[in-house]
C-alpha cells in the first residue's frame, strides 16, 4: 500500500531537480570555471555557467598603453598558444598601418606560430588522457612539449609567454643552431606521434569511452558560433588558413583534417592529425626560408591613422580576433578581443544538455578552452 | 554528416551591397554602407536592426548564419554597437553598426536569431551598461555587478595611486 502512495506521490511532485556544483578549482576545469549542474539522476537538465575569476581588463589596459606597450599582455590571453594571439594582434596593427613586412620575418612568424599550435595540442593530448582516466599521455605529451619549447626557447627567448613578434616583424633572427635542432625534433617526431596515436587512439576502451558522446550538428555550431577545430570536428572544413590566408600561409601545402560525426572522438582526432600538418607546414617554412630583414623600418611612436579594423586568424583552439578602433592617437581607441574560449564556453550548455555527469568533463576537455583567454 | 567544403574565393564588395539591397530595400530599410580596407561597413537604425539581422540570417543568397562577435565602442557623444557576421557559403564578411543615444543606450536583442550573441550581449550590457531588450538572461557575467560604474566606458578612468614612500622607522 505505502509503494503505491509513494508512487502516486512522486509523479505529482513537481520535479525538483538536484544541483551539483563543480569548480572553480577542479584541474578538469583547465583554469578557474565553475558551473552548477541540474541534474536529474545522473542526466543533466541544465547548466549554468560561472566566468570572470580570472578577468584582468585587459580591454580598458589596451586604452591606456601604447601599442607596443600593450604587446607582452597579449600573450597572457590564452597562454597555451601565445605566439598566435601575438601573430593575430600585430597583423591587425600592420593592416591599419599598410605596414610590409619582409619575407624573411613572415616565415619565421609562420614556424613559430604553427610550433606553438602543436605544444598547444599536446597539452590537449595530455589533458584528454587525464579526463578519461589515463595518466600516461600527459606524461608523454608534455615530454614532447619540453622538445618544442626548446625550439621555440631558441628562436625567442622565453618558454610561455614569449613577446617574440613585433609590429612589423619579429624581434630576432633565427639563431644559427636552430635548423639542427629543428632537424633532430622533425626526425623523432612523426615516430612518437604514431607510438602515441597506438597508444591510446586505437585503445578500444578509450574509443568506447569517447565515441558518441557530445554530438554536435554543424548547424548549431554555426548559430553558437563555433570555430577551429569543434568545428572541424563536426565535418567542416573550414579553416581561416586557407579561406583568409595571411601571413603568407598560401604558399604552404597542408590539408585539414575534418571529422565525421562531430562526437568527442573526432574532435580529439581532428587535433591529432592537425600536429602533423602542422610540422608539415614549419618543414617547408623552415626549408624555404627566404633570406633578408626580419624586422621592417617601423617609427619610433606608432601612430596608426584613423580606421577601425577587425582581423582575425586561426588561433589553437579557434578563431582569434581583434576589433581595433584608432583615432590616429598613440593608444588604441577600443579594443576587443575574440576568443574562441569564450564562444565554446557559451555553447555549453547547450553542448551539455542531456547528457551524462561523467561524460559533462569529456566534453568540455574536448573544446580545450583556456580560462585566460575567455576571462579576459 | 557530409562534409562542407571551403576554399579559398577572392570576394567582392560592391556584390554584397547589391544583394544585400536587394532584400532591404522593398521593406524600407535605410542601410548607408562604407567600404574601409576591403571591409564592408553597414550603418543602420537603432529600430531596425531585428529586422535587419533576420534577413541577412534567414535569406539563402545572404546566409550570414555565424556571428564572428558583438563589440561596443563609446565615443563620448554617443555609443556605438558593432555587429560582425561571416557568411560561410559566399564568404562574406559584414559590420553592422548601430548608433545607440549615450544617457540611454538600448538596443534590441539578437539572441532570438543568433545564440552566440547571449555572452556578448551580456558583456557589453556590464560593460557599457546597454540595455539589451529582450535578452532572456541578463546577467553579469565577468563582474560581479555590485561595482556602480561601467568599466570600458571613457568616463571611467583607471586611477593609478600614487603612494609615497616612507622610509621604514628606526626601531626604538
Amino acid at each position: 500500500m505505502l509503494y503505491e502512495e509513494n508512487e502516486i506521490l512522486i509523479d505529482d511532485l513537481p520535479k525538483d531537480y538536484m544541483e551539483v556544483n563543480f569548480g572553480p578549482h577542479h584541474p578538469s576545469t583547465h583554469g578557474v570555471f565553475r558551473f552548477i549542474a541540474r541534474v536529474d539522476g545522473e542526466k543533466i537538465v541544465n547548466i549554468e555557467p560561472i566566468i570572470g575569476y580570472l578577468h584582468r581588463g585587459i580591454e580598458k589596459i589596451a586604452e591606456n598603453r601604447t601599442y607596443i606597450q600593450f604587446k607582452p599582455l597579449v600573450d597572457r590571453l590564452d597562454y597555451t598558444g601565445a605566439l598566435n594571439n601575438e601573430l593575430c594582434y600585430c597583423l591587425t596593427v600592420e593592416k591599419l598601418m599598410d605596414l610590409e613586412v619582409p619575407e624573411r620575418a613572415q616565415a619565421i612568424r609562420v614556424i613559430c606560430a604553427e610550433l606553438n599550435r602543436i605544444a598547444a595540442h599536446l597539452i590537449f593530448f595530455g589533458s584528454i588522457g587525464l579526463e578519461t582516466g589515463a595518466f600516461t599521455p600527459l606524461l608523454f605529451g608534455f615530454l614532447d612539449r619540453e622538445n618544442i619549447l626548446r625550439l621555440l626557447e631558441m628562436l625567442a627567448g622565453g618558454r610561455l609567454t614569449f613577446n617574440y613578434i613585433t609590429i612589423g616583424g619579429v624581434r630576432q633572427d633565427m639563431p644559427k643552431g636552430f635548423y639542427k635542432k629543428f632537424n633532430d625534433f622533425r626526425k623523432e617526431f612523426p615516430t612518437k606521434l604514431k607510438r602515441y596515436e597506438e597508444l591510446i587512439s586505437g585503445n578500444e576502451i578509450f574509443i568506447n569511452r569517447l565515441k558518441n558522446i557530445g554530438i554536435l550538428k554543424k548547424e548549431d555550431l554555426f548559430n553558437w558560433g563555433a570555430s577551429g577545430p569543434t568545428l572541424r570536428g563536426s565535418g567542416v572544413k573550414f579553416d581561416i588558413r586557407k579561406v583568409e590566408p595571411y601571413s603568407g600561409y598560401e604558399k604552404y601545402d597542408f590539408e585539414i583534417p575534418v571529422g565525421k560525426n562531430g562526437d568527442v572522438y573526432d574532435r580529439y582526432m581532428v587535433r591529432m592529425e592537425e600536429m602533423r600538418q602542422s610540422l608539415r607546414i614549419v618543414e617547408q617554412a623552415v626549408d624555404s626560408l627566404p633570406q633578408g630583414e626580419f624586422q621592417a623600418k617601423i617609427p619610433k611612436v606608432l601612430k596608426p591613422p584613423e580606421g577601425e579594423i577587425y582581423l582575425r586568424n586561426e588561433g589553437t583552439k579557434g578563431e582569434i580576433g581583434f576589433y581595433l578602433v584608432s583615432k590616429g592617437e598613440k593608444n588604441p581607441y577600443r579594443l576587443k578581443i575574440r576568443t574562441p574560449s569564450f564562444s565554446h564556453l557559451n555553447m555549453l550548455n547547450f553542448a551539455l544538455s542531456g547528457t551524462y555527469i561523467a561524460d559533462a568533463i569529456v566534453i568540455l576537455g574536448s573544446f580545450d578552452t583556456v580560462m585566460g583567454s575567455c576571462d579576459r | 554528416m557530409e562534409i562542407l567544403e571551403f576554399k579559398y574565393k577572392k570576394v567582392d564588395v560592391q556584390e554584397i551591397i547589391e544583394v544585400v539591397e536587394k532584400y532591404t530595400k522593398p521593406s524600407g530599410l535605410l542601410c548607408n554602407f562604407f567600404i574601409f580596407k576591403d571591409q564592408l561597413f553597414c550603418e543602420i537604425k537603432r529600430e531596425d536592426l531585428k529586422k535587419f539581422v533576420e534577413i541577412l540570417n534567414k535569406k539563402p543568397e545572404l546566409s550570414f548564419e555565424y556571428l564572428k562577435c558583438i563589440t561596443a565602442v563609446d565615443y563620448i557623444d554617443y555609443l556605438e554597437m558593432v555587429y560582425l557576421f561571416y557568411s560561410f557559403k559566399n564568404q562574406w564578411s559584414i559590420n553592422v553598426k548601430v548608433k545607440l543615444d549615450a544617457l540611454n543606450p538600448q538596443v534590441d536583442s539578437i539572441y532570438e536569431i543568433y545564440r552566440a550573441a547571449d555572452w556578448y550581449e551580456r558583456e557589453m550590457a556590464e560593460m557599457f551598461g546597454i540595455n539589451i531588450i529582450g535578452h532572456p538572461n541578463l546577467k553579469p557575467l565577468l563582474l560581479s555587478g555590485d561595482e556602480g560604474f561601467y568599466p570600458l566606458r571613457k568616463s571611467f578612468e583607471i586611477k593609478w595611486e600614487e603612494r609615497e614612500y616612507l622610509p621604514p622607522k628606526k626601531f626604538e
